[in-house]
């Protein structure tokens, strides 16, 4: 029986920090997205500064969609199957990362609501660009480009793409790296705890979603204690 | 030569095509020289020139045989030129030298610290797509 409550309160442990760790997160993330200020004429350079704006780039297409887009990036994967490994049963689908492309070498102008050219330039646009358009296809053959990595296994292929339409507007998080005449750059803040964003949501949705995920996460906190409390009283009355 | 040629020489320079000199600084300074254009500026990135007004890209030019590899993008507005590094800002790169543990948690926590969190996506449609093929 003291094993029983030994792993029930390791357990809640686990869980409740787990949860708090969650809500520190979401608390952050929040105050970033809210009090970094707007770029402006006078923001210093090398503050996390925020702005709104419209991509400007020239649309440029995807590469196996066909679809017009202001900055995408692709995967191709092959996907096969399997059985598991002797003492499981079953059978397990593989998936194998053959290609990746991206627009990134593009450098991506965005006009702001004030009138300025933003110019930005992020070292991981996968991990920064944020809900993107996606389209997803499985195909039995590789493209054409790519035939030579084809092998008897594979079963099908997968093609990812990720895009903004031409002109999309977006939601910009960065550091002002550089600013001059023409535009000013953003990049990634120093702080990689902090992060940058780019998003076609405004951030008010982005703050409300947050704030809605903070509630249902004080309510599970409060599930747990409520659980490991009564267990305990339980646990006590019997022992 | 005229001080903007002073400048334009140095940007070239600084982005490593002095050895080019003679076929894009006549170029640059025809752009920046030209009257009555709002807000010019250049962007060499990935070994393209970019010319823009404001944030109207206005042409581009490849430079074949130039170092494609390096990442670093230079701005240049005919007076200030700016060097961006996005290497230098790499977590994991800053984070490499206080050992192989705390950078991992370091590069991790970088990913991951940003949260948005996400009510109805693709994956959700991508569920409901499954199960009517099921029925069908």
């Amino acid at each position: 029986m003291w094993f029983v409550a030994l792993v029930v309160t390791i357990g809640a442990f686990f869980l409740i920090s787990r949860s708090l760790r969650k809500l520190g997160r979401l608390r952050r993330t929040n105050a970033t997205m809210l009090e970094t200020p707007e770029l402006s004429a006078q923001s210093p350079v090398g503050s996390m500064v925020k702005t709104a704006g419209r991509i400007t780039h020239p649309a440029t297409t995807t590469p196996y969609g066909k679809r017009s887009a202001s900055y995408w990036d692709a995967e191709v994967c092959a996907v096969f199957q399997t059985k598991k490994k002797k003492p499981a049963k079953g059978i397990e689908t593989h998936r194998v990362l053959l290609d990746r492309m991206s627009s990134e070498d593009l450098p991506l102008i965005i006009t702001s609501t004030a009138g300025d050219a933003v110019h930005l330039c992020f070292q991981g646009p996968r991990a920064t660009m944020k809900h993107l358009n996606t389209n997803q296809d499985d195909h039995a053959s590789l493209p054409e480009a790519l035939r030579d990595k084809a092998k008897p296994k594979y079963e099908s292929y997968s093609l990812r793409e990720r895009y903004y339409p031409p002109g999309e507007k977006v939601t910009v998080l960065g550091k002002l790296a550089d600013r001059n005449a023409g535009c000013m750059t953003l990049t990634d803040p120093d702080d990689a705890a902090v992060g940058a964003l780019v998003t076609p949501v405004a951030l008010d949705v982005l703050v409300a979603r947050n704030a809605r995920a903070m509630v249902h996460a004080r309510i599970l906190i409060g599930v747990y204690v409520a659980a490991a409390v009564a267990f305990w009283m339980i646990y006590g009355v019997a022992g | 030569m005229s001080l903007l040629d002073d400048k334009i020489d140095l940007f070239l320079t600084q982005a490593a095509l002095a050895d080019r000199k003679a076929n894009y600084l006549p170029m640059l300074a025809a752009f920046f020289g030209e009257p009555g254009s709002e807000a010019p500026h250049v962007i060499y990135k990935r070994s393209v020139l970019y010319f823009f007004h404001g944030a109207k890209l206005m042409q581009t030019h490849p430079i074949v045989a130039a170092r494609s590899t390096d990442a670093t993008v230079y701005t240049f507005d005919g007076e200030r030129i700016g060097r961006i590094q996005p290497a230098y800002y790499l977590g994991t790169a800053t984070a490499g030298g206080k050992g192989a543990g705390s950078a991992g948690a370091a590069s991790g926590s970088a990913s991951s610290s940003f949260l948005l969190f996400d009510d109805g996506g693709s994956s959700n449609n991508n569920n409901n797509n499954n199960g009517n093929n099921n029925n069908g």
